[in-house]
């Protein structure tokens, strides 16, 4: 097996990719039962208006800062 | 000037009088996932932001099937130990509230909008003629 093909999959079983972690789905999930309760982020890291934010609004302004 | 996510990001990221950047790379990278976990992300997420996010979940030791409220604290104990730039994040979160706040300006003018545009369409005013004596 080559060896880029390697390290892509050491990569991929010892990091899950974003789906796999379930952040964001489980983070969606706010006010049903099972989901990360936001409520309980310390002060500090908390964005009281976040929750109100549209997807594609997120992708544009998080896809941009991560170029920073 | 319009206000989008992305000049807002860009406002942010805008380096001070000198040129020199405000915030480094790493600064605005350790709060991307507070921005994604709390605002969501829609499917088919860019590359640089699951890294991103994959670096976040292994460094706060979140693993896939840990349960929602291990997650969340695991978060609350990661960014403990680690606390964001304040300044950046008040920056951040200013920014959050703009574009929320633009959204609703759009949305409400577009309620509006269509709202006059179903609104029947007055007809002209009539005049009633007012008799100047008894009949």
């Amino acid at each position: 097996m080559p060896q880029k093909s390697l390290e892509l999959t050491a990569r991929n079983t010892t990091r899950p990719s974003l789906e796999l972690i379930g952040l964001v789905e489980k983070s969606s999930e706010h006010g049903s039962e099972g989901g990360i309760d936001l409520a309980e982020l310390m002060e500090p890291v908390s964005m009281r208006y976040a929750p109100h934010l549209d997807r594609a609004d997120v992708r544009a302004f998080v896809d941009r800062l991560a170029f920073a | 000037m319009t206000t989008t996510p992305e000049s807002i990001a860009e406002h942010i990221l805008r380096s001070d009088l000198e040129g020199k950047r405000r915030y480094d790379s790493a600064s605005v990278r350790h709060v991307l996932p507070l921005i994604v976990l709390q605002g969501g992300y829609p499917p088919g997420v860019n590359p640089r932001v699951d890294t991103i996010m994959r670096d976040f979940a292994e460094a706060a030791g979140i693993t896939p099937k840990m349960s929602a409220r291990a997650m969340t604290k695991a978060i609350n104990e990661y960014y403990k130990g680690h606390p964001p730039n304040p300044e950046l994040m008040a920056e951040v979160s200013e920014g959050v509230q703009a574009i929320v706040m633009t959204r609703i300006g759009a949305e409400s003018a577009r309620h509006l909008r269509t709202h006059a545009r179903e609104a029947k369409t007055p007809g002209p005013v009539r005049r009633q003629a007012i008799p100047l004596h008894d009949a």
